[in-house]
């Protein structure tokens, strides 16, 4: 993938997330594209790549996010570096797979962010977190992830990157 | 000899076709029997008419709606393009309706309230799914400070959390980390209003004395600093009491309906309005 569109990408997500997406949110979740993002960015391009796109896509996230400042940053490099660790195993992907890897993301992306909660502020039951807001988000986020590998990266036919190149080089 | 012969049969056939004729003429023939025999000839014959009908139909069909209305086509076309445009133009105006109606709402409140509002408009949500909130086209250039009450018509949204120059983030009152106090109108019982998981709110801290019951409404109490007293914040529902709990909790409906709100106002200051 050329280098500004990717930029182009970032720079859309946040507005994306915070307006259109509302109209698609069921019991007030929605899918979170930034996970989406770092994910597909981790897999495909490597866990460092990962790290910094969760970390650049983290900042901005936490900018127009009510929760601490940080908070996205850490979870969203965290879930890049595993996605990348994740990609190490796998040549290519199926539609299945990311699905449930992005499923998996996701869980231990909201595990962490509750993890955070309970330790700064406390009070949060672990099941209600789970019930009304880590496994909504994962599913939703697992149905998203499907549509996106199949609308987008199965179609654009991106293939993952070499270890000894470098991803996203401008051609 | 062979014509006398060809003449008599000729008389004989046109005897014996009169005689039929009037034999089926007689009412009493009429009946039942006879028409039972011409049953089957109607049904082939009228299965034949139907036949040719509708092939004479469909054709006649063919050429009136295909063949020979070759300006039909064009005429379609623009009235559907005219639909579409008179479609795409009332829902403008109903549009511009809605927006009139809640936009005098909110200048009738802004008018009538005794304390110094600012009107804004909802540009977003949070991304996250951990937090409620809602960012608005009015910051601290507008006097819009980190603390002020956010409302609308139907009662309280929240609370400014952050203030950027031309933008502020505002907490509604159905994120978990809001605390607003509050009390019930009927039975005057204080509590705190703070949100849940499930996007709803409750109010905490009821006393265990308080009568408080499903239906009850709920109001600031104006102890907390943004809102001024008894704004309405939303009706309460089921009061629980866990054992060995000191005070009585009620899940809260809040008047708001937060998935909708387009413009809210700011309470810029609880002095009253000159």
């Amino acid at each position: 993938m050329n280098r500004w569109t990717y930029v182009l990408i970032v720079l859309l997500l946040v507005p994306v997330q915070t307006t259109w997406l509302n109209e698609i949110s069921l019991h007030a979740v929605k899918p979170d594209l930034a996970l989406l993002l770092v994910y597909f960015t981790g897999f495909y391009a490597g866990e460092i790549n990962g790290l910094l796109a969760g970390w650049v896509v983290g900042a901005l996230m936490d900018l127009f996010s009510g929760g601490p400042f940080a908070l996205k940053i850490a979870t969203l490099a965290v879930a890049g570096l595993l996605s990348g660790l994740m990609g190490r195993f796998f040549l290519n992907t199926t539609a299945a797979l990311t699905m449930g890897m992005v499923f998996l993301l996701s869980a231990l992306n909201g595990i962490l962010v509750f993890s955070f909660h309970q330790w700064v502020l406390g009070g949060i039951e672990f099941t209600e977190a789970v019930r009304w807001t880590i496994l909504p988000e994962a599913l939703y986020n697992m149905a998203a992830g499907g549509i996106v590998f199949w609308a987008g990266v199965g179609r654009l036919n991106i293939k993952k990157s070499r270890l000894d190149e470098a991803p996203f080089q401008s051609r | 000899m062979l014509r006398q012969i060809i003449n008599y049969r000729r008389f004989i056939v046109l005897f014996l076709i009169v005689l039929l004729v009037t034999v089926l003429l007689f009412p009493e023939l009429q009946k039942r029997p006879i028409y039972f025999l011409g049953r089957p000839v109607v049904f082939v014959i009228s299965g034949l008419q139907k036949g040719l009908t509708w092939i004479g139909g469909g054709f006649g069909n063919a050429w009136e709606g295909y063949i020979n209305l070759v300006s039909v086509r064009r005429e379609n076309e623009r009235l559907k393009q005219d639909l579409a445009r008179l479609q795409n133009e009332t829902i403008q105006l109903q549009e511009a309706a809605l927006a009139h109606e809640r936009l005098r709402e909110l200048l009738d409140l802004k008018k009538t309230a005794a304390h110094r509002l600012l009107a804004a408009a909802v540009i977003g949500r949070d991304p996250s799914n951990w937090y409620r909130t809602l960012m608005i086209n009015k910051g601290s250039r507008d006097g819009v400070a980190v603390e002020m009450g956010v409302i609308t018509p139907a009662g309280v949204v929240g609370r400014v959390l952050k203030a950027g120059p031309a933008v502020s983030q505002v907490l509604l009152i159905t994120d978990r980390n809001s605390a607003v106090a509050a009390l019930i109108q009927r039975t005057r019982d204080e509590g705190l209003v703070e949100g849940t998981e499930n996007g709803l709110a409750r109010i905490k801290y009821l006393s265990l004395l308080a009568d408080a019951t499903e239906g009850d409404l709920v109001l600031t109490s104006g102890l907390t600093g943004s809102f001024p007293k008894g704004l309405p914040i939303g009706t309460l529902g089921r009061v629980t009491k866990k054992d060995l709990d000191l005070f009585k909790q009620a899940e809260l409906t809040p008047r708001v309906d937060f998935s909708k709100i387009e413009e809210v106002l700011v309470v810029v200051s609880l002095d009253e309005q000159k």
